[in-house]
């Protein structure tokens, strides 16, 4: 349930709930902070994040899930050389983690954290794994003594801990796991604490983009894909400055670049030394060069100056060629090729010679995607998506971006998508977005977004669009369109981005036209419990604005009802339950009131019966004062007045208290003299 | 009468010295000391050079560790190889022959070495670290002529774990070797047996009291015990010990390397606190390692008999691999 808070409604006491939530602002608006000039339209974005609340559904906030054996590898005080402290109980035993953990040691490193991936191979009736290994001194947020219940120091030393993810390759190739994801969900809220053997299930975040490395990084990584089809260590030099989690990065860029299956026999590391003997590790990073002839060295940032094609080994250079010139479709079509293959000179050839997947266009995926969901085939979504990533990776042309959002619509891509993993969802959402729109998202992207999706978009979307910074008008509307978001965190936000209640309200009262109705209700609405919640004299604001009179006739032209709920809903706000006659005139005496029949049924409804004639007298007079009355109003005002001698009569019992009690005073008087008089004439004919 | 056995493949040494010895013993800080205590004794000549970009670097962040950020250096993870070699310009040490006489030239030596550091985890044959580093080591052992074997009295006075350090990979190496050299009972590396941590209390006093220090004439006037007293010294430690094993070291030392081939030096890698005020080593206050978390080094780095072990091995390596 969102914490949203209604419009006042009726038989509430007058403002109350409002006030409440004046009360409960955190920052009141500065007097005079929230005026227009410096936004003059919907375009300005917003660029905070906004809190999201629980999910909508459960399915929609289960994410992918692996199951993970583990071990920590270090020292304690019972035996201070390095060994397992503590692991699961599961397929891998201790000594499997031992040979592993030793086996792809990276060697010194200048700095933690840094991370290791490798193999484990089937054996014994045990399928074959893979492993992240993450070398960190102490757990992040632990007490810096004994983190984690880890020794900080033992012997004098600073302790270099080893936590050892192990999961199932069939599970890694279903879901398409990249190494980066899987140490973003094990890096934190796994600590490995002692008592515990049972493998983990591991949590995959969400909606990862495809292709995070940059442009140039992504062509070091082409070469360095090739290079390592030549079998020989490829060490990579000068990241020096690079975060390790970035560097971990380009290694699942490069692996992204070769065939899935590859990754059943690879390992890499994101630092090893290069005095290190005899390094176990396909891919690596270091500070300088090692004293052997197998390794081939690739500098950061230099891609251009690898010449592959000097390599003896022809496997590497006929690779690149066919990377360069494949396309992103059939490059994305590698991480299909799920069967395991090893670093052998018979399999890559074999895989060369015929075993690489042909191109795919942009057009092709998303008519791929929409059949693959009719299908609900996640595996074949799941693939889609990343061949989508892939392609995305490089820059879009203007004119792509208008054919991408026909075959969206057309296709109905946007549309909640049954059967369909929700982090899956979520990508596949996230690259259709940035395929098809631009950035700042604006009122007629969404609403071109919406017809993809043949109605409201799911929450999985709408939190997309939160996501994208979009123009004001869109970020509200998909943000009240459906739980999730409170109301006050909505509010928060918009102040953070100085975009003022009364900045909102007059956005929408000059593109109230344009506004589709669907989500005019969402933005009166919202802007109204906004200006309610916390502007700083709302009561003010809404008489100054002529009680929004004129925003609703032209929200709701065609619908009464809805025009008086909420103007009723307003003035009881202002007034609260029941106006008096003072307050009857005020309202109708507003300069920038737009007087309708509406106004009049409105106040009508909050007054007393014996006001009823009067507010019908008093609504037609000030339409006809203002010149806004019809032939019906002049007849009326013409029997109005016959009633009252002088339709300016009509003042004579609404004026101010003083001049009435003056008038009274001298008919009293008046009385009273005639009476006297009277009353002396007659006791003057008695004599 | 019969033919005599085939003598088979002869094993083949190279520059290599492999550091031997229990974790914490202190190899990989003998390694980032080796080019202090050439630049702290200019007098001897020798300087220290990388012979690959990885060793030159490795060499530099040793340094840099120990002397900007008073640290020991991060213990070994792997097997580590360091390809260094030690050079001098040896004054007049030629004498060349002419018609009228002889003249003497200065001579260029350089002795490559090459250092192999592994975790002192993967020495240990009971609690076996890694298979693959343990047959890796003896390998490289194997082939290296020189072995540089550290002894920490501390850690045998707390532990007593010298000997099962060794035994496993001395059995394994003889049994590896042994069919390549037949006729000799012994194997025919050079042993440079280090007892380290000469800079501790205990192993300072141990040597006071046994009366085997003699101290430098020089500024900073430091401590040290003598190469011919050095093996006395060992085998006093040996007998004070706690550990019923480390009476066996010497003679399994002794019954697998030749005898003449091995030798002994007392040496600590970070030396004596010297006070900067006094210039000279204090009887009264010495301690340059401080304990702690982690530990620290207290003040400047001064080496002993760090340069005389890998100086002695390089030379003899050097004439054994050429």
């Amino acid at each position: 349930m969102s914490g949203r808070s209604e419009v006042p409604s009726a038989g509430s006491p007058a403002g109350e709930p409002a006030r409440e939530r004046v009360q409960d602002a955190t920052a009141p608006l500065v007097p005079g902070s929230g005026g227009l000039p410096g936004r003059p339209d919907g375009g300005e974005t917003i660029k905070l994040a906004l809190l999201t609340g629980e999910a909508e559904s459960a399915d929609e906030a289960s994410p992918q899930k692996v199951t993970a054996e583990w071990a920590l590898w270090g020292k304690d005080e019972r035996q201070t050389g390095f060994h397992v402290l503590r692991c699961s109980k599961g397929a891998l035993a201790a000594d499997d983690f031992r040979h592993v953990i030793t086996r792809y040691a990276p060697g010194v490193k200048t700095d933690l954290p840094q991370y290791t991936v490798c193999w484990i191979p089937p054996a014994r009736g045990r399928p074959a794994y893979l492993a992240v290994g993450i070398h960190e001194h102490e757990l992040p947020d632990a007490d810096p003594q004994t983190p984690g219940g880890r020794l900080k120091h033992v012997d004098g030393r600073v302790v270099e801990y080893v936590r050892l993810f192990c999961v199932r390759y069939s599970d890694v190739a279903e879901l398409g796991v990249s190494y980066s994801e899987l140490v973003r969900a094990v890096e934190r809220g796994h600590p490995l604490e002692s008592g515990d053997t049972d493998p983990i299930t591991v949590e995959l975040p969400a909606g990862t983009e495809v292709g995070a490395v940059e442009g140039g990084a992504w062509y070091l990584a082409m070469k360095v894909a090739a290079l390592l089809l030549t079998r020989r260590p490829v060490c990579v030099l000068g990241a020096d400055l690079v975060r390790a989690a970035d560097r971990l990065a380009f290694i699942d860029e490069v692996l992204s670049l070769l065939p899935f299956g590859m990754r059943a026999t690879f390992s890499a590391s994101t630092w090893a030394s290069s005095t290190a003997q005899d390094l176990k590790l396909r891919l690596f990073f270091a500070n300088a060069r090692r004293d052997d002839d197998r390794t081939t060295y690739v500098s950061w940032g230099q891609s251009a100056a690898i010449d592959i094609h000097r390599e003896r080994d022809q496997a590497g250079g006929m690779y690149l060629d066919w990377l360069q010139t494949a396309g992103r479709g059939a490059i994305a079509g590698l991480s299909n090729l799920t069967s395991p293959v090893r670093f052998d000179k018979a399999e890559i050839a074999g895989i060369i010679g015929g075993g690489l997947p042909a191109d795919r266009s942009v057009a092709d995926t998303l008519g791929d995607l929409a059949r693959s969901l009719r299908n609900r085939d996640q595996r074949a979504v799941s693939e889609q998506t990343k061949r989508l990533g892939r392609f995305l990776a490089a820059p879009q042309q203007p004119g792509d971006r208008a054919i991408y959002r026909s075959l969206i619509a057309k296709y109905g891509l946007f549309a909640h998508h049954e059967g369909i993993h929700p982090s899956t969802k979520r990508s596949l959402y996230s690259l259709l977005l940035k395929s098809a729109y631009g950035d700042p998202l604006s009122y007629a992207d969404y609403c071109g977004i919406e017809d993809a999706a043949a109605g409201q978009p799911g929450r999985t979307l709408r939190h997309l669009l939160l996501e994208r910074h979009p123009a004001v008008l869109p970020y509200v509307i998909a943000a009240t369109a459906g739980q999730g978001v409170d109301d006050r965190a909505l509010m928060d936000v918009l102040e953070l981005e100085a975009w003022w209640p009364q900045n909102l309200l007059h956005l929408l009262d000059r593109e109230i036209d344009v506004i589709r109705p669907g989500h005019r209700k969402l933005l009166f609405d919202f802007g109204l419990r906004y200006l309610i919640g916390r502007s700083g004299d709302p009561r003010r604001e809404l008489a100054a604005a002529g009680y929004l009179t004129g925003v609703l006739a032209r929200a709701f032209p065609d619908d009464l009802r809805e025009q008086q709920t909420r103007l009723e809903a307003v003035l009881r706000f202002v007034y609260g339950n029941q106006l008096s006659r003072g307050q009857i005139i005020e309202v109708f005496e507003q300069p920038s009131i737009l007087l309708s029949p509406v106004v009049a049924h409105a106040v009508e409804k909050l007054s007393t019966h014996k006001d009823r004639q009067f507010i019908a007298d008093k609504a037609v007079y000030e339409r006809v004062s203002r010149g806004q009355g019809s032939r019906e109003d002049a007849a009326m005002l013409v029997r109005v007045g016959r009633r009252h001698r002088d339709p300016r009569l009509s003042r004579w019992y609404s004026g101010p208290l003083i001049p009435r009690l003056g008038r009274i005073l001298l008919a009293v008087g008046l009385s009273v003299i005639v009476v006297a008089v009277l009353v002396t004439w007659v006791i003057l004919l008695r004599r | 009468m019969a033919p005599p056995p085939h003598p088979g493949p002869r094993p083949q040494f190279g520059p290599g010295i492999t550091l031997l010895g229990a974790r914490q013993t202190g190899k990989t800080t003998f390694l980032a000391a080796l080019q202090l205590a050439l630049l702290r004794r200019p007098a001897l000549g020798w300087a220290l050079r990388g012979e690959s970009e990885a060793s030159a670097k490795a060499l530099t962040d040793f340094v840099i560790q120990m002397t900007d950020k008073h640290i020991f250096p991060d213990p070994s993870t792997q097997i580590e190889e360091y390809k260094w070699s030690l050079e001098a310009d040896l004054p007049r040490a030629i004498k060349e022959w002419h018609w009228w006489g002889f003249r003497r030239r200065d001579q260029y030596i350089r002795i490559p070495i090459e250092l192999v550091d592994a975790p002192g985890e993967a020495f240990d044959s009971e609690n076996t670290y890694s298979q693959e580093s343990f047959t890796q080591l003896v390998g490289n052992m194997a082939q290296s002529a020189g072995i540089v074997l550290f002894l920490d009295p501390i850690r045998e006075f707390e532990r007593g774990d010298a000997f099962r350090h060794m035994f496993g990979v001395l059995t394994q190496l003889k049994t590896q070797l042994q069919p390549l050299l037949p006729g000799h009972s012994r194997l025919p590396h050079y042993v440079a047996v280090c007892i380290t941590k000469f800079d501790e209390i205990p192993v300072f006093e141990a040597a006071d009291k046994l009366r085997v220090t003699e101290f430098d004439p020089e500024p900073p006037e430091l401590p040290q015990v003598p190469e011919h007293l050095a093996r006395e010294f060992f085998t006093r430690l040996v007998n004070i010990s706690r550990s019923d094993t480390a009476g066996l070291v010497l003679p399994m030392l002794e019954q697998t390397f030749r005898k003449e081939r091995i030798k002994f030096f007392i040496t600590s890698a970070i030396g004596f606190y010297v006070a900067p005020e006094m210039g000279v080593f204090d009887p009264d206050d010495y301690q340059n390692h401080i304990p702690g978390d982690p530990d620290h080094i207290r003040g400047g780095i001064y080496p002993i008999n760090i340069i005389e072990p890998v100086v002695w091995l390089g030379r003899n390596v050097a004439r054994t691999a050429r």
